[in-house]
């Protein structure tokens, strides 16, 4: 028996599903299990999953290409002929599509005719585009694939390093990287033996040198940062793919959520991350619509005080009481338990009953 | 009548009456130039249309050594000083192309083009006192224009189906919306991966 499963949307969302594939795997030891991804997602990234074969589709590279006047018109036809031809020929006996999305069930009636969504799907599907839905997107999907998976804890020993993430693909989903300086330097100044990098890629050095010093700047890929995440690491990330891989190696996260980040649906998949979360009335916006105020306005509502003020605390692992937002398990799944209430549009965000059902 | 001419430097120019096929001057340079335009990462095999003096092939077998490389020359002496440079290089192809091409010639161009898909690199210098000829040979790879995708439909015994009279409107420069637009086809598989391609234009 083989099946497929479709993880075709960015990063973050890979890992994620990757987690949910394991767990399916594990429940199903004889299967024979296919991915199929997009171009986005890095080899390193891949190689981790090499267990399992995997199916790329060139979705970047094609739109990428279709109109380049270099490029035959053809090509991007042929290529994509090839790869449904390669996959209509593995004979999946079933094709499971975690991405949930148009274009992904699209492509996988090219690969099986007769797929199409349950009702089950339909309704989750309906279920987490509704604003108001506090569930976490891993604990729909499992819901859908019946996978037996629960969040696992964040792992704390002495902190000796501290990895800020500060930078995302999205602008809606940045704070401006200047008002990081100074929180940065009060750590260093006050935890002189803890090693504090902030991380990025390598388009992103220029700009990250416009902020920090270079040697406070850690170019890395994920194989290098899958070597040094341990429990005496910490990280404080926007909504990146840093922090759903951080999690993965249980290290604790403070998580700081704006713009089109929603502060449940897509935290990390950890219990006892910290969260602060923007409260602005245009919260979360969708992943595709512009900001209505060009520079998100929503990021002035992260209070650094606070920020530094628990950073402090819960870096010396003193207990943190004074958090926005910490995540935790509830009934299996992710939720959510707020030491702060702003009025009761904020309590309806956060209400302390379980959030996944 | 194609001449060798040596430059100061020592190198072999292909001269046809007053043109020479690539820089006199700076072969090499050229060649840096050409080769920058193109994003050889994901590239397995690449197409170079036009042979001129074969530095640009030189470079490019010294850079992407892994990349097969087919080079398209209409002229029988450019073509025998190429195969005399490239005596023992390995990945690389030499074809004498026809400037009366027929329909088998264009048959077997559509079947390499569909098995391949190379990266195709036009090296214009070469073309001088051709252009007319090169041209067209680079228009029928690319299929931007009706003709050349019709020839392309016909020559492969396509299973898509378009509306050509949509096309027509377009004749300038084709794009795959287009396509997606004057698909007439919905049953064939064909048909539907190329409707896949609406996805990207939403």
């Amino acid at each position: 028996m083989k099946v497929l499963f479709a993880s075709l949307s960015r990063i973050g969302d890979y890992i994620q599903h990757m987690v949910l594939v394991q767990a399916w795997q594990k429940a199903h030891p004889d299967v024979e299990v296919h991915v199929l991804v997009n171009d986005l997602i890095p080899v390193d990234l891949l190689k981790m999953n090499a267990q399992y074969k995997h199916f790329i589709l060139p979705r970047f590279e094609y739109q990428k290409r279709i109109n380049h006047a270099a490029t035959p018109l053809i090509y991007p036809f042929l290529s994509l002929k090839k790869i449904v031809h390669q996959l209509r020929s593995e004979h999946y006996t079933l094709l499971f599509d975690l991405s949930l999305q148009h274009h992904s069930a699209e492509l996988l009636k090219l690969i099986d005719d007769t797929f199409s969504y349950t009702e089950t799907e339909k309704s989750v599907v309906n279920e987490y585009l509704n604003r108001k839905d506090q569930t976490h997107l891993i604990d729909k999907l499992k819901k859908i694939y019946d996978i037996e998976l629960t969040p696992k804890s964040a792992l704390s020993s002495k902190t000796h390093r501290i990895l800020f993430q500060l930078t995302t693909s999205d602008m809606k989903k940045n704070i401006d990287l200047a008002r990081w300086r100074p929180i940065v330097d009060s750590l260093k100044f006050r935890f002189p033996w803890i090693e504090i990098s902030i991380l990025g890629a390598k388009s992103e050095r220029n700009l990250l040198q416009s902020v920090f010093k270079p040697s406070d700047i850690l170019i890395c890929d994920f194989s290098h940062l899958g070597r040094i995440l341990d429990s005496g690491t910490r990280l404080i990330s926007l909504d990146t793919s840093i922090k759903h891989f951080a999690a993965l190696f249980h290290v604790p996260t403070i998580e700081i959520s704006v713009g089109s980040s929603h502060w449940i649906k897509n935290a990390a998949y950890q219990a006892g991350n910290i969260i602060f979360s923007a409260d602005f009335h245009c919260r979360p916006c969708g992943h595709s619509s512009e900001c209505p105020y060009g520079r998100n306005r929503c990021q002035d509502e992260i209070n650094f005080d606070h920020l530094q003020d628990v950073l402090f605390k819960w870096v010396t692992n003193t207990n943190v009481i004074n958090y926005p937002i910490k995540t935790m398990v509830r009934d299996g799944s992710l939720g959510v338990h707020s030491q702060i209430f702003r009025g009761e549009k904020w309590k309806q965000k956060t209400s302390q009953i379980n959030l996944s059902y | 009548m194609i001449q060798f001419l040596v430059n100061k430097n020592g190198k072999l120019i292909p001269q046809l009456n007053n043109l020479f096929l690539c820089s006199y001057l700076r072969p090499l340079s050229e060649a840096e130039k050409w080769l920058a335009q193109f994003d050889l990462r994901q590239a397995k095999d690449v197409l170079v249309i036009g042979g001129g003096g074969g530095y640009h092939i030189e470079l490019l077998k010294l850079k992407f050594p892994d990349i097969f490389v087919h080079v398209f020359e209409f002229r029988p002496e450019v073509l025998e000083h190429l195969e005399d440079k490239f005596k023992k290089k390995q990945k690389l192809a030499l074809y004498e192309i026809s400037t009366k091409a027929d329909s088998v010639f264009y048959k077997n161009l559509y079947k390499f083009i569909d098995e391949k898909m190379p990266e195709i690199m036009p090296f214009r210098p070469a073309w001088q006192g051709m252009e007319k000829e090169y041209e067209a040979l680079h228009n029928s790879l690319l299929m931007r224009e009706v003709n050349s995708l019709v020839q392309y439909l016909e020559s492969t015994g396509s299973n898509l189906d378009f509306e050509i009279r949509l096309l027509n409107e377009q004749k300038n420069f084709l794009t795959m919306k287009n396509l997606v637009l004057a698909n007439r086809q919905t049953g064939h598989l064909d048909a539907q991966i190329l409707n896949y391609f609406g996805e990207f234009m939403k």
